[in-house]
């Protein structure tokens, strides 16, 4: 995992000033600008909640910002988001239509365009039966810059792939949270789809179910990721329901989704194997034992459903891969071997 | 010959006056009805597509004729343009500059302002029931309007001519 490319210093500035400074408030906006470009880089987070002060997370570290846009350690020496602040972010986001957002509001992010992601946090609506209808008051964003990496899935062509059949297994990426399943699947995605994966394997219709809009981060129906040109996205659909939906409709080779858990996602994950499609999925875990132990994925380990699993961990950064194995569950290469 | 040509100036000049004053009756009433149509417009936007504001009332300012075209026009501008200000103030300020080229009566333009408070500030059900209420209000606006225009429409013409004749047989 050596080669990869992390958007420049100069592309993570662009799309602050461009596309997350318009969601910003004049005054909250100029102070983020005035702050040194050697942070503004590594900015990943911009988090305005009311009433307290505003806050940067950058390199690992956080501070809070003062209207200047100076950086201080002291909370109270911040600027203090006023009701006024909120509100202006609030319709800056929604271009004043809060009932476009309804759906987010549900779920409780925004996708801005270049697919930064806005956690919002205030008072949940209950409707009738107790499922969350909506939100208001809205006290906290958190504004995550969105980074593309990208070749993370270098030098993992060969592992993928059936060396007698030339054709994609059907992967499983196991991995804690925050080990970089999505980049690494949003990379995989873009490789198969280019054909770039494996010198062997010409480009393929990829299908993504990207039920939590993370892989591809559409704003208005358009992936704000790089997805590679065969690949058709499925956005805020439920998992098990889309694979069906893609088959149907869209005749994919590989199909993509994130995070299985529920039962109907294995029943349809069946079906897409048993139509011929490669699929490669996620799921949170910390090894292969979980593999075996937990209901779904015992069930579909037993039934041969995945013949690779892959382990990531965080150990060497993001996307560090610990350890590829076959369907059976033996390890074939530890993460020392690979790339 | 110069007595019979200021008399025909001053009795085109008093006519015209009176089918001015007339048309304001017939324009009212008119403006109200397409405020409706773009209102219901702007319900299925919402409704169907939960289009966000500003494109909205550009399409709306697209389909519906000037002023109350222009005036949708103009509110998908500012709003694309608002820097965070609610959709409800954009509204009231548009209403206002706008309000030489509508004849709009004080009445219909609290009914409009009134709503406008309420413009994307909720969810669609909520949306939906605050545009449902306004066009009500129109919709007995425009039936008013209606009345005064067939009372008022034939006076004023008919006032205009006279008023004009009347001049003229006392400066002659």
């Amino acid at each position: 995992m050596s080669a990869r490319s992390t958007p420049s210093a100069s592309g993570v500035i662009t799309a602050i000033c461009e596309q997350i400074a318009c969601g910003l408030p004049a005054r909250i906006r100029q102070a983020i600008l005035n702050l040194p470009s050697e942070v503004l880089m590594q900015i990943e987070e911009i988090r305005l909640r009311l009433g307290r002060p505003l806050q940067i997370l950058y390199g690992g570290r956080d501070q809070f910002v003062t209207l200047q846009g100076k950086l201080t350690r002291e909370p109270e020496a911040g600027h203090m988001l006023t009701e006024e602040d909120m509100a202006q972010t609030l319709n800056l986001m929604s271009g004043s239509s809060l009932y476009a957002l309804e759906e987010e509001l549900r779920r409780g992010y925004i996708t801005m365009v270049g697919g930064h992601r806005v956690g919002i946090a205030g008072r949940i609506l209950l409707d009738g039966t107790g499922n969350v209808r909506g939100m208001k008051e809205i006290a906290a964003f958190n504004i995550r810059i969105a980074r593309d990496v990208q070749q993370v899935a270098d030098g993992l062509g060969h592992l993928l792939i059936d060396s007698a059949s030339y054709r994609l297994h059907n992967t499983l990426l196991i991995s804690p949270p925050q080990c970089g399943k999505t980049t690494l699947l949003r990379d995989l995605a873009r490789k198969i789809s280019k054909g770039t994966l494996h010198p062997k394997i010409a480009g393929l219709k990829v299908s993504i179910v990207d039920e939590r809009s993370e892989i591809a981060a559409s704003w208005r129906g358009a992936p704000q990721h790089d997805l590679g040109p065969r690949t058709d996205v499925l956005d805020a659909c439920p998992k098990a329901e889309g694979m069906t939906m893609m088959i149907r409709s869209m005749s994919p080779q590989v199909l993509i989704t994130d995070e299985i858990g529920r039962s109907e996602d294995g029943h349809a994950l069946l079906e897409a194997i048993h139509a011929g499609v490669t699929v490669i999925t996620t799921a949170h875990g910390f090894g292969m034992h979980e593999v075996r132990s937990r209901p779904l994925l015992r069930q579909l380990f037993e039934l041969g459903a995945f013949t690779r699993y892959l382990v990531l961990s965080r150990r060497h950064g993001p996307c560090t891969v610990e350890g590829v194995y076959d369907k059976r569950g033996d390890l074939i290469q530890t993460g020392a071997e690979v790339g | 010959m110069i007595k019979l040509f200021g008399s025909l100036l001053v009795l085109l000049v008093a006519t015209s006056f009176g089918f001015k004053k007339a048309s304001r009756f017939a324009e009212r009433a008119k403006q109200l009805r397409q405020f409706i149509t773009a209102l219901k417009l702007l319900e299925t936007e919402i409704l169907y597509a939960a289009t966000p504001l500003s494109e909205a009332a550009s399409k709306i300012g697209a389909r519906i004729r000037s002023p109350v075209g222009t005036f949708f026009a103009e509110l998908g501008h500012m709003l694309r343009e608002g820097q965070g200000v609610s959709a409800g103030e954009i509204w009231r300020e548009t209403l206002s500059a706008q309000r030489s080229a509508l004849a709009l009566q004080e009445v219909d333009r609290d009914v409009l302002t009134t709503f406008g408070q309420t413009l994307g500030i909720s969810d669609r059900q909520d949306q939906i029931k605050h545009i449902q209420l306004a066009i009500s209000q129109l919709g007995s606006e425009e039936l008013v309007a209606r009345e005064e225009q067939q009372k008022n429409e034939k006076m004023w013409r008919y006032l205009g001519a006279l008023m004009g004749l009347a001049l003229v047989i006392l400066l002659v």
